[in-house]
């Protein structure tokens, strides 16, 4: 693989457009700030794990990295696992609308999310959101209504599965000239939508209400993208990890797909565009190119493999195993992209907290305890890692132990996945005390 | 049946009536007939004394507008007419009693319904789908590009789920990342539109390729050959090249197919079917341009004829773009001219509009075209029984042939059916006048009626603003053009509303059935019929639907609606083979094969559904007709003979076809999921879909079928049949299941792509259709199932009432709800009960209420 960094001037060229040199020179990354910015990136990935293999079997720092986590191995130090956190309800195949909302009254819907509750990265974005181009980043790899991210009302927030698009956007380049004639087009229209207004009825007038609410925020992301001088550094991109023609519908392009869309949340934190992301990246269930992985339908092994004892499901849990390796070596490359890139005094995944994780834990029976979950990085934000840490306590799940697919009894004791949600937006410098259904920080994960 | 509503003697026109005296009544029933019932029977047990389930009958009248009373009331209606409410061992109300206060529940529900969504016809402001923009934005741009490959629409973010229609006012909404989208496909459109001053000498390459074969010709049998010729630019004289390339390996060396393209200095390049676009493509022509801006129109002119065997479909000539790894598709048209008379295709792609990589043409500025010939085979040759030969040692049968004779390449500045956007400039005209006479007829376009002056001046206000900045007349303008087709007036169908509700005006109505028809905004015609109000007129407005629909552009209607109503999206993906035999070309031609095969499969249906709006058809033919509307691939794969050339046409159905949709592959495929075991998701389906019937969503741990006989030894020792009767009995589901399961049987004869279950031999596998209605009418086969969804009940035959419900929300473009009711009803009376007309039923509900009245 030629992993040639494309030259500035290339760059620009590919932009498009013929900038003169000294307005270069401004361009600037976050790196070069004096304190870097702290980040939050959240990773779906849905229809749970072979959860006889996903948890380590002892809990401190000694515990053994199970099949999954050896993709991680490099990164040991660098990521805490959990056993034990859970929802209290996990919405089955709804799982994309409860997992960063632990909203626990969600209805599932056929196929495409419905209304939930807000979820804990648009609950940071509309504090942290303010300070960089776009409040908040959504992509997903099914797109639109397959989403892990809901607004203050409880509206999905559309995922953005466009390669070259997002990509366009985060160069921003191409169209810099014409920004100033964008911001006076839809300051015209907004203006032109407040003079309809006073003609519709009631109904209309909260449609057009979203309307109105969309310019202004394509208008805040074009008056961000004037000020916004740090455009990417030609040294950032590079072309080899772009493929962004890639169809998720097409087998043979689903990992170049993926990999393209962790590169391009690479891109958008490298040049401070945003500081939260939320990526769901494939459907649960549905018939989206969640089955182009290589082995087929991921959905319909989990369900084959009845959540029944290993040495009975044997080939499924066997597939079971490969998709999650196969996951746990995608995010690896991304977490080793952070690692790998200097910022201030230390590595830009010291400042960036990646909770990686599924909605769902034994897949047959859409168990929502003891949920598969890790958090990388974010030692800035003081999150201390290396250990495997289990709460409410939970084993390992063997085949021995009849009731393995019983979650535990809940007291006011227990901990939560809202409680480590809750902590991840603290962390990052918003309050979000009682978010879903948390009664406490997780403490633990900071000592 | 959940959705039949008894609706009892609700035919009070509630436009007829003065509104107040209505209300009057409406309050007095309540008070005469409701409250003395209330007391009678209700509330002992849900009044001061008790409460039972939380729920009391005692208060003052209640106002159905509020959500929580018009569940409370509806489920109580539900509960009295089923006779589960009063309780058993409680006196019995008298049918009198049933009958009076039932029917003022349903009135009730009816007015909250209309005050709801604030008006009879629609709930909320409608937002134009994306297919609806784009076609209405091309249009107002007066552009058009027929033959361009690339879907503008999946740009824009789809945000309606798998359920609803996408037109649905009340399913959708707005979000930051539509408009976003939406305002950086408007800035494309109008760059395309209105290109600035030619920055570049127009690029134009003319090669008479039967020149070109005489000079190459006999040298195609080297292993890769250079067949690069230079061509000179027919304006600015840089040169291009031109190069055949193809796979002559020698043979035996190489694996799969190998080029057959020939060179003929009679005719030019002839070209047979390339199934690889990218990584070693079979045969094809690479035209590499030098230094082309990235904007501009792309012109190909071919000069070109096919030759087609017999059983071989037509060859179709595409153009791609090309960079190193990646190659898009950007133009496709299939020839139909015979070889010995080939005619000029002219295919125009607008560059800014192809999504090509940006490194692909933007990054040194050269440009690459690849021509080739992407015809996919109508019927893969099966391999002969025992022959163990490798694929490439496999005789290929022969293939059709597309002969290029002359190709002119262009990059212009501006497409040619030039737009009128852009008054001609005049003598002694200042600029402002020109902006002013321009936007007057763009505004109207956009808007879809005459543009009020206090928007023109926003609009020249703008347009000043810009000039006052320094910036040019054109870009000015652009700026103004852009804004009009990100407003609200382009992006929605605004109807503001009145005090009372209104009938629409002849400009609204112009939008709401254009939009309907075509999905896109009103043509020339029809403005003009807005504009003179005669629209208004019944005989007008039903002129001009027949007109609309009479025009081949009223298939974009057939497909959206089809499309979506019976899912045919979702075969597409479909990852099983449809041919399951092994072929002679398995690993290059198949999957070419199967790529085509699925999109005829998800047309079939919407080119039904035209027909039947061109010939008028009874609804009831949607399930039972006589003919099929096929193409050659969709011929051979029915087996059926004798039906050659791309284009769908109607022929007799083979016996196995005769159920319409429902014996329609396409159909079968969307069901079964591609599942070989579908019994349940194909009850579902037609449960859902063709009988209207919401069920609601399973919980989330149910066990898909084909999953559960995996697990189960025991389960998979069971016959279908048993299996699927064990699961609606058992399972907690039951409630739903048994009325879903029993269903799915009827298609036991068809396999997962709607293709009839053989065994080895060729012999029909016997079949265990026997099935159930959800109301428990039994079935024996197909054509019982399809008897009873057409045979005429109290109200209307089973498949007529849900097939009316769907179109008519489609047609509304909202949901349905209590107050529609009683028009439903009253266009099955306005078309007669009996073989209603599709187009009949179409312009029934184009003339109906909720369709004409805000």
């Amino acid at each position: 693989m030629n992993h040639m960094p494309l030259k500035r001037r290339e760059f620009l060229a590919a932009g498009g457009v013929s900038l003169t040199l000294p307005m270069l020179e401004r361009f600037a990354t976050a790196a070069d700030a004096a304190s870097p910015p702290m980040r939050a990136v959240f990773v779906c990935v849905p229809n749970g794990v072979n959860m006889w293999e996903w948890h380590p079997a002892t809990t401190g720092e000694d515990y053994e990295l199970t099949p999954p986590l050896r993709n991680l191995a490099e990164l040991r130090r660098r990521f805490t696992v959990f056993s034990g956190l859970q929802h209290t309800t996990g919405g089955g195949h709804g799982e994309l609308g409860v997992w960063l909302t632990a909203n626990a009254n969600y209805t599932a819907g056929k196929g495409a999310v419905t209304r939930s509750s807000i979820s804990i990265d648009q609950h940071i974005a509309e504090s942290v959101g303010k300070q960089t181009r776009w409040s908040s980043m959504v992509v997903g790899g099914s797109g639109g209504r397959r989403t892990i991210s809901f607004d203050r009302q409880g509206e999905p927030v559309l995922a953005d599965n466009d390669l070259a698009a997002i990509f366009a956007e985060l160069v921003g380049v191409a169209n810099r000239d014409r920004l100033p004639r964008r911001a006076s087009v839809l300051d015209f229209v907004a203006a032109q939508a407040k003079s309809l207004r006073q003609e519709l009825g009631k109904g209309d007038e909260r449609k057009l209400d979203e309307y109105f609410d969309s310019v202004r925020a394509v208008e805040k992301r074009v008056q961000a993208d004037i000020a916004w001088q740090a455009a990417a550094k030609a040294d950032v991109m590079d072309e080899a990890r772009l493929k962004l023609q890639a169809d998720p519908y097409k087998p043979l392009d689903y990992a170049a797909y993926m990999d393209t869309m962790f590169e391009l949340i690479y891109l958008a934190l490298r040049t401070d565009s945003t500081r939260v992301v939320s990526f769901a990246t494939t459907e649960s269930e549905g018939v989206g190119p969640l089955k182009n992985l290589p082995c087929g339908s991921w959905h319909n092994v989990g369900h084959s493999t009845g959540d029944e004892p290993p040495d009975q499901k044997v080939k499924e849990y066997a597939i079971l195993s490969e998709y999650d390796a196969w996951w746990t070596a995608r995010l690896a490359k991304f977490l080793d992209r952070l690692q790998s890139t200097r910022e201030g005094g230390h590595d830009m995944l010291n400042r960036t907290a990646v909770l990686y994780g599924s909605g769902m834990s034994w897949p047959a029976s859409h168990r929502s305890h003891n949920l598969p979950l890790l958090l990388a990085g974010g030692e800035g934000l003081k999150f201390v890692h290396g250990r495997h840490l289990a709460f409410n306590g939970q084993k390992k799940a063997v085949p021995q132990e009849k009731n393995y697919l019983t979650g535990p009894k809940l007291g006011p004791e227990s901990v939560m996945m809202s409680d480590l949600l809750r902590t991840i937006s603290e962390q990052m410098g918003v309050d979000a005390k009682g978010f879903g259904e948390s009664r406490r920080t997780l403490h633990e994960v900071m000592s | 049946m959940a959705r039949r509503h008894t609706l009892g003697f609700l035919c009070v026109a509630l436009l007829a009536v003065d509104p107040a005296s209505a209300q009057q009544q409406h309050e007095s029933a309540y008070a005469d007939t409701v409250v003395p019932f209330l007391k009678r029977h209700c509330v002992a047990c849900h009044g001061p004394d008790k409460q039972e389930s939380d729920v009391r009958f005692d208060g003052p009248m209640p106002d159905l507008v509020d959500r929580d009373q018009a569940e409370r009331w509806l489920t109580a209606k539900q509960l009295i007419a089923q006779g589960q409410m009063p309780p058993e061992g409680r006196p019995r109300p008298t049918a009198d009693e049933l009958t009076n206060v039932l029917a003022w529940i349903d009135d009730a529900a009816g007015r909250a319904a209309t005050v709801t969504r604030g008006g009879i016809g629609r709930r909320a402001l409608r937002r134009l789908t994306p297919r609806e923009y784009v076609n209405a934005a091309l249009d107002t741009l007066g552009m058009s590009f027929p033959h361009f490959a690339v879907d503008l629409s999946s740009r824009l973010a789809q945000d309606t789920g798998a359920d609803g229609f996408s037109n649905d006012s009340n399913l959708q909404t707005t979000q930051p990342l539509l408009l976003r989208r939406s305002l950086d496909l408007a800035e494309q459109l109008v760059d395309v539109a209105l290109p600035d001053a030619e920055d570049s000498a127009p690029v134009s390459y003319k090669i008479d390729l039967r020149e070109y074969a005489a000079a190459f010709q006999g040298k195609l049998t080297n292993p890769n050959p250079a067949l690069k010729l230079d061509i000179p630019g027919a304006r600015d004289g840089e040169k291009a090249t031109l190069k055949l390339t193809g796979r002559w390996i020698a043979p035996g060396k190489g694996r799969g197919r190998l080029a057959a393209a020939r060179l003929d200095s009679e005719r030019g390049v002839v070209l047979q079917p390339n199934p690889r676009l990218i990584d070693l493509p079979a045969e094809c022509l690479i035209l590499e341009m030098p230094r082309v801006a990235d904007r501009g129109v792309l012109r190909i002119r071919a000069t070109a004829g096919g030759n087609v065997p017999a059983g071989e479909a037509s060859p179709v000539l595409r153009v791609s773009i090309t960079r190193e790894k990646v190659a898009v598709p950007v133009a496709e048209m299939v020839v139909t001219a015979s070889a010995d008379e080939p005619v000029e295709h002219v295919l125009e792609v607008p560059l800014a509009l192809v999504s090509a990589d940006w490194k692909g043409i933007r990054r040194d500025g050269h440009l690459s075209v690849q021509i080739d010939n992407a015809a996919a085979l109508s019927y893969p040759t099966p391999r002969e029984n025992g022959d163990h030969r490798k694929e490439h040692e496999l005789p290929l049968p022969p293939r059709n042939e597309l002969i290029l004779t002359s190709l002119a390449v262009e990059v212009v500045g501006s497409p040619s059916r030039s737009p009128d956007l852009l008054a001609s400039a005049t003598a002694g005209q200042t600029d402002r006048d020109r902006a002013r006479e321009s936007l007057e007829v763009m505004l109207a376009r956009a808007f879809r009626r005459p543009v009020r002056d206090s928007e023109m001046a926003a609009y020249l206000g703008l347009y000043d603003a810009e000039r006052a900045r320094g910036g040019p007349f054109l870009a000015a303008y652009k700026l103004a053009v852009v804004a009009a087709l990100i407003s609200p007036p382009m992006f929605y169908l605004v109807e503001p509303k009145d005090v009372q509700q209104r009938p629409l005006t002849a400009w609204e109505i112009a939008s709401r059935l254009s939009f309907l028809a075509w999905g896109t905004c009103p043509d020339e015609e029809l403005r003009a019929h807005a504009a003179d109000g005669s629209l208004l007129r019944e005989d007008e407005l039903r002129r001009q639907l027949n007109r609309l629909l009479d025009d081949p552009r009223s298939y974009e209607f057939c497909r959206d609606f089809v499309r979506q109503w019976l899912r045919l999206d979702t075969v597409i993906h479909l990852q099983p083979r449809t041919f399951t035999r092994p072929t002679i070309d398995d690993k290059e031609d198949l999957s070419f094969y199967e790529t085509a095969i699925r999109r005829d499969l998800a047309d079939e249906p919407p080119r039904f559904f035209q027909e039947m709006l061109r010939r008028n058809g009874p609804i009831e033919a949607f399930v039972d007709a006589d003919f099929v509307v096929v193409n050659d691939r969709l011929a051979r794969f029915y087996g059926m003979e004798g039906v050659s050339g791309h284009h769908f046409r109607t022929v007799p159905a083979p016996a196995e076809r005769r159920g319409g949709l429902l014996t329609q592959a396409g159909c079968i495929a969307a069901a079964s999921h591609g599942r070989e075991r579908a019994e349940i998701l194909r009850g579902v389906y037609l449960v859902e879909r063709i009988l209207g019937i919401d069920i609601p969503t399973p919980p989330g741990n149910v066990q898909p079928l084909d999953v559960q006989l995996n697990n189960d030894k025991k389960l998979r020792q069971l016959t279908p049949r048993m299996h699927v009767e064990a699961h609606s009995s058992v399972n907690t589901c039951a409630v739903c299941h048994q009325r879903i399961d029993p269903l799915g049987f009827v298609w036991d004869q068809y396999d997962m792509f709607g293709q009839m279950r053989r065994g080895k031999d060729g012999t029909l596998i016997a079949a265990a259709t026997k099935g159930s209605l959800p109301d428990k009418t039994p079935f024996a086969d197909m054509d019982e199932f399809r008897r009873l969804l057409i045979e005429p009940t109290a109200t209307m035959p089973r498949f007529t009432d849900a097939f009316q419900r769907r179109l008519y929300a489609y047609v509304l473009g909202r949901s349905l709800d209590h107050g529609d009711e009683k028009h439903l009803r009253s266009m099955a009376l306005a078309t007669g009960r009996t073989a209603v007309g599709l187009r009949d039923l179409l312009a029934a509900m184009v003339l109906s209420e909720p369709f004409r009245n805000k």
